[in-house]
């Protein structure tokens, strides 16, 4: 998600979806941890309250308003920014360990893709997306598959967009199997 | 159950379940609460 790469955060006027929702908040928790060791995070987080605070108030406040689909849209949501998380996790430890098996550190790695030390920590803890370059050359230093180097998540706009012109298509010899949560999730 | 991060005088919930589903996403043992902590990026 673009939108929500740190070096846009500042930008974004208002939350639109159950998902930027679910990332917004996962954003604040893990900032609360970065910001004790780097303060240039604290206006970032501030302003992520504000935008969770404003989507609470305009979507979550008044009971009798929250549909069925709201809920489903919030559930889904949370599965897939745990997902995320997960995967930046697995990809970082993995990341980690290659390094050392290479006696290398993350500042070693920083110096190979030509990035500072505190841009390859945004990376390597997925605030920041890689490059493909990069992850091209992590790939090849490391042999580390692209399948555990690139999240291979679906925007959810994207998926509906996907569903609807699939079911446009007048061709009956489509054979594509997959719900849009599993084009979601891979 | 909840979990809940709580700073200054804020509380955010980090996660609800029934009991099964506690047992089932921290089996019950500090190694899997941490690593499901980290792996959600909140320590």
């Amino acid at each position: 998600m673009g939108k929500f790469s740190i070096q846009n955060i500042l930008k974004v006027s208002s939350l639109l979806s159950e998902l930027e929702y679910e990332k917004a908040t996962s954003l604040f928790l893990e900032l609360r941890v970065l910001e004790k060791e780097d303060e240039s995070y604290m206006p970032i987080r501030n302003h992520l309250r504000d935008l969770i605070k404003d989507y609470e108030q305009t979507e979550w406040s008044n009971e009798s308003e929250i549909s069925k689909i709201q809920i489903k849209e919030s559930d889904i949501a949370e599965i897939m920014i745990q997902a995320e998380n997960e995967f930046h996790y697995k990809r970082k430890e993995l990341i980690k360990r290659k390094l050392k098996e290479a006696g290398l550190n993350q500042s070693d790695l920083a110096k190979i893709l030509g990035h500072r030390k505190g841009y390859m920590s945004e990376l390597i803890n997925g605030l920041r997306p890689f490059s493909k370059d990069d992850l091209v050359v992590i790939n090849r230093l490391f042999k580390i598959k692209f399948d555990d180097l690139i999240p291979a998540f679906v925007d959810q706009k994207r998926v509906s967009h996907i569903q609807k012109t699939l079911d446009s298509l007048s061709n009956n010899k489509i054979n594509l199997k997959g719900t849009g949560f599993e084009l979601q999730m891979g | 159950m909840i979990l809940v991060v709580f700073e200054d005088n804020e509380a955010t919930v980090i996660w609800t379940g029934s009991h099964d589903e506690y047992d089932k996403v921290f089996k019950g043992n500090k190694a899997t609460i941490e690593k499901w902590l980290r792996a959600q990026k909140l320590i």
